[in-house]
């Protein structure tokens, strides 16, 4: 009893420092929520006018000769006249049919670009491991992790405390453009703080293109909170994309299906706002860009 | 001190995995963004031995298909900037881009020769031009394909339309299509002291009508089988309503059970084996399932209340109704067993009212995909067509008018059907709504139309 108290004690002081590391990543949001946006009401009126529907294919006339007693058969065809083609000719020729000049194997999954390379920066680094000069007791490697690991908790919390929070996103993406640092303002940049403004900033821009230009969003399906999607987009300079990523879900689900319907959607977004044309001199900060598209992403 | 570094280090791993990941990259969040239909580029299919009105026609049901649900908006032919489409070559995506189409359909309509039988078929690929690549469908055996074809009679060709716009709205919209239905209603001529009321059916976008009854008696409230091509209804013929049933392959109707009362407000089960109907026994209505096969039917509900439009949820374990038990008619769930239930207002009970908003709610429909039911609202003097969740929760009102009645879903529960009087004495006319209360529009018919219900998708 009396030696379980100091565990005890330690392990209710681990739990609350780790609490007081933690806690901050929660409540600083370094992104920009599109919920921040005022809804837009649509109304159905107005959608019947933007949707241009067309009248209805007339009826033909009623003629008085088409009614039809109930004992007549042919009132409605007894099989399906329409005829779907034999399973071997369901498929518009699998094989063959894929056009010839392009991807004979069309599969949607398949969102990386014919010039998509590995970057080379990236693998580097794993050569340039230096052997370590002498084996080292698990306990060292242990207490210099927890010592780093320490040191890095530590760093980061300052800057968060430094980082202003992200400014409200700008609903016109002309009025961002406007807003953006000029080049002789961000040409000395400097800090963290002013880095994640800025940031936010671009951030901004891209979220009010992608909600008001490209993306259709989920709204419409059945539990539209289920259907996220994330992505990773690698920009060339001009704003072009040099890689698009699918990270959750991996793949776009094969068929017909909700998941796969919100994939196209998302992809087809980021696709559709191409080219990204964001302030040159932060290119190193728009150069990759994590991108959450759905409704279960609110609130992060 | 090994044992307190082992501890930290435990905790420090368990917080890790609690940690966003780190990334140094932009991170751009966007939750939600307005709806906006998808634009879709469908010029007229190619026709290959065939009268070019034949493919125009096709192309002109399909275009007019995709655009009636609202969730589209077809590329106007004349901003083509490609006109050399082949079905067989990858088009210049680019030039799609320029005029901001996200999907492109391509087709051909050509006649063949099958068994010395002279057919049209129709085949169809989409390509998408932002992914630049092809879309595939999922054929009717669920394999994924690169296209798809279609053969039927000359007669026959605006199912070929249909069922390709059926296979393009799956595919972008990842629900099945409604295209490719029915719908059966009530055909209204003559003055109103003398109206002749008939029972009709029609393709969905609103050819072919047909008509099932001579008009001799009057019929109400028909309901589609969602498993069969059967309708059943209320007729006044032999001078007492009753629900009969109607089967559209053989082209014959019979009475339905051997009530001694009154029977109305007729619904099949989701599995179309049973019908729920209403009988009236000295002024009170109560709730009865018929089984199609053995024709015995079972009392569901037993009170002195008047219950009645009745609706079985997609799984059969449970039924909609509508009652006064309360005092006002109002929404009721029970389950179909009979057995007593947590109420979400509280409590245990055999059936659990829903609605408690102002009004009275009457005709609830139990939507296909099993979370809404959609109802009619009467209040204020006005009209409602709205839907609710199962545990009542989440009422929503998508239409408003002088009358509004009678809602029913399409087979893949995305839209209602539903008919409007606009005002004292004004002509009854069909009209729907998409589940989101976006595009309310008619449903033209030859004639006043009224109760309307949806097929399923047809074979």
């Amino acid at each position: 009893m009396i030696r379980g108290l100091p565990a005890s004690i330690i392990a209710h002081a681990a739990v609350i420092s780790a609490s007081y590391v933690t806690f901050p990543y929660w409540s600083t949001n370094t992104r920009v929520m599109a919920s921040e946006f005022e809804a837009v009401d649509v109304n159905f009126a107005e959608i019947g006018e933007i949707t241009n529907i067309a009248p209805l294919v007339e009826t033909e006339p009623e003629e008085p000769e088409e009614e039809v007693a109930p004992e007549e058969p042919e009132e409605v065809p007894e099989d399906p006249v329409e005829e779907e083609l034999p399973e071997a000719e369901q498929d518009v020729a699998e094989a063959e049919s894929a056009p010839p000049e392009e991807n004979p194997e069309d599969l949607l999954p398949d969102f990386e670009p014919e010039e998509t390379e590995p970057e080379p920066e990236e693998a580097e680094p794993e050569p340039v491991k230096k052997p370590d000069p002498a084996p080292r007791r698990p306990n060292d490697d242990l207490m210099s992790f927890l010592n780093q690991s320490e040191s890095t908790f530590r760093s980061e919390q300052a800057t968060r405390k430094e980082r202003p929070e992200p400014k409200p996103v700008t609903p016109e993406p002309q009025t961002a453009l406007e807003n953006a640092p000029k080049p002789a303002e961000t040409r000395n940049r400097q800090g963290a703080g002013e880095r994640s403004a800025n940031s936010a900033r671009l951030e901004a821009i891209i979220v009010s293109r992608i909600r008001n230009e490209c993306w259709a969003g989920a709204d419409d399906l059945p539990n539209p909170e289920r259907y996220n999607v994330q992505m990773n987009l690698k920009l060339n300079e001009d704003g072009t994309i040099s890689e698009l990523t699918l990270i959750d879900p991996k793949r776009r689900p094969i068929g017909s299906s909700f998941m796969g319907t919100a994939v196209d959607r998302a992809l087809r977004a980021v696709r559709k706002c191409e080219p990204y044309r964001l302030p040159s001199e932060d290119y190193e900060e728009w150069k990759e860009i994590d991108f959450y598209l759905g409704l279960g992403f609110s609130g992060q | 001190m090994a044992m307190l570094k082992r501890l930290i280090f435990a905790a420090f791993i368990a917080i890790l995995g609690t940690l966003p990941l780190a990334t140094a990259q932009l991170q751009v969040v966007v939750d939600r963004a307005d709806l906006k239909p998808v634009p879709v580029a469908i010029p007229n299919f190619e026709a290959i031995g065939v009268d070019p009105e034949v493919a125009q026609t096709i192309s002109d049901v399909i275009r007019n298909d995709l655009e009636s649900t609202g969730l589209f908006v077809i590329t106007p032919e004349d901003a083509y900037i490609q006109k050399d489409l082949n079905i067989e070559v990858a088009p210049r995506f680019a030039d799609w881009k320029i005029i901001q189409t996200d999907a492109l359909v391509v087709g051909t309509v050509e006649q063949i020769e099958r068994d010395g039988n002279q057919l049209i078929r129709g085949s169809v690929r989409m390509w998408d031009v932002y992914g630049e690549e092809l879309m595939r469908f999922e054929d009717s055996n669920g394999r994924q394909v690169s296209g798809r074809r279609f053969t039927t009679t000359p007669e026959d060709i605006r199912r070929i339309a249909h069922k390709i716009a059926d296979a393009i709205y799956s595919r972008l919209t990842g629900e099945d299509g409604y295209f490719d239905t029915r719908i059966v209603y009530i055909a209204e001529t003559g003055p109103r002291n003398a109206r002749v009321k008939r029972l009709a059916i029609m393709d969905a976008d609103g050819a072919n009508v047909k008509y099932l009854t001579s008009g001799a008696f009057t019929v109400l409230t028909p309901r589609f089988s969602p498993t069969a091509q059967q309708i059943t209804y209320m007729s006044y013929e032999g001078g007492i309503p009753r629900v009969y049933l109607y089967d559209l392959r053989r082209a014959r109707q019979e009475v339905l059970g051997n009530f001694r009362n009154m029977t109305f407000a007729p619904r099949f089960s989701r599995d179309g084996n049973s019908v729920l109907l209403t009988q009236a026994t000295n002024g009170n209505s109560d709730v009865y399932l018929m089984d199609l096969q053995t024709r015995q039917s079972r009392r569901l509900t037993d009170h002195p209340a008047i219950d009645t439009s009745p609706s079985m949820s997609p799984d059969g374990r449970q039924i909609v109704f509508n009652s006064d038990r309360g005092g006002s008619p109002q929404l009721y769930v029970m389950n179909t067993n009979g057995t007593p239930r947590t109420c979400p207002s509280g409590g245990r009970d055999i059936a659990c009212r829903i609605t408690f908003g102002s009004g009275r709610y009457s005709t609830p429909v139990w939507s296909p995909r099993g979370d809404l039911i959609a109802f009619t609202k009467q209040s204020r003097g006005r009209f409602h067509i709205g839907v609710i969740g199962i545990d009542g929760r989440g009422e929503r009102l998508l239409t408003e008018s002088y009358l509004d009645e009678g809602p029913d879903w399409s087979p893949n529960g995305r839209v209602i059907t539903f008919f409007r009087e606009p005002s004292p004495g004004a002509s009854p006319t069909l009209w729907s709504v998409d589940l989101t209360g976006r595009n309310l529009r008619p449903l033209l018919t030859s004639t006043d139309a009224s109760d309307p219900a949806w097929s399923p998708l047809l074979d």
